[in-house]
């Protein structure tokens, strides 16, 4: 399915939300996007999949983010309707 | 804007998709998926015809409960005479779906068998129109004249 790079990516992403976003983002920013940028550790928020990696990639133009949904176990669903 | 149901019954858009700006357009036509949470779905295949580049990766949840790392990808789409930026999510299925991410904002109505479209209150005050029902027209509201409205 992905690329090794991909899954890296979302590796590193995960490890840092669940480290230091987490706690903080499901109290203030429950179901918002949030892209994070593993190198710098930056991440950015938006009410869209499409707000939260465009806030990134302007920030990083030349880097990858991987996005999440804040409190959410996948970041988009696709054919399923349970959270 | 206004898409069609299919004889399956499933609401159909058109949408014009392009990789950047100046780039030629692309008509694609994707289902609206409300089980989708995230704006639009491309199979891949497709993405590598439109010569869309990665922009990020996600984690989707498919409709077997598996969870999978996915790439997204930036281009730009024509929605409701606008152009805008859109993370694509690229997957193996067979059709492009558009989602909820897309929806916001806007209102959806799903009419299976009507031909024609219908033109609600909202679209007739935003074209500044008023309805003359003594001879069934449309005209243009006098700049000066004052709506007046029952509720």
């Amino acid at each position: 399915m992905a690329s090794k790079q991909s899954t890296e990516l979302a590796s590193r992403a995960i490890a840092i939300y669940e480290q230091k976003l987490r706690s903080r983002l499901e109290s203030t920013n429950p179901d918002d996007f949030v892209a994070i940028e593993p190198q710098s550790g930056d991440f950015f928020l938006g009410k869209t999949l499409s707000e939260a990696i465009q806030a990134a990639r302007t920030a990083h133009p030349a880097r990858l983010p991987f996005a999440l949904r804040v409190g959410h176990k996948s970041t988009v669903e696709i054919g399923v309707t349970t959270p | 804007m206004n898409g069609e149901v299919d004889n399956s019954g499933r609401a159909l858009v058109v949408l014009r998709v392009r990789p950047s700006v100046g780039a030629d357009a692309t008509q694609v036509t994707a289902w609206v998926d409300t089980a989708f949470t995230g704006e639009l779905v491309i199979p891949r295949g497709t993405i590598e015809r439109l010569g869309l580049r990665q922009s990020a990766a996600v984690m989707a949840g498919l409709a077997d409960g598996t969870r999978v790392v996915l790439e997204t990808y930036s281009c730009i789409v024509q929605w409701f005479g606008h152009e805008r930026i859109v993370e694509v999510v690229g997957n193996d299925g067979q059709f492009p779906l558009l989602g909820v991410g897309m929806l916001r904002d806007r209102r959806l109505e799903i009419e299976p068998g009507r031909p024609d479209a219908l033109i609600g209150a909202i679209v007739l005050e935003e074209l500044d129109l008023v309805v003359d029902c003594t001879t069934q027209t449309l005209r243009p509201r006098e700049a000066d004249s004052i709506l007046t409205e029952i509720e």
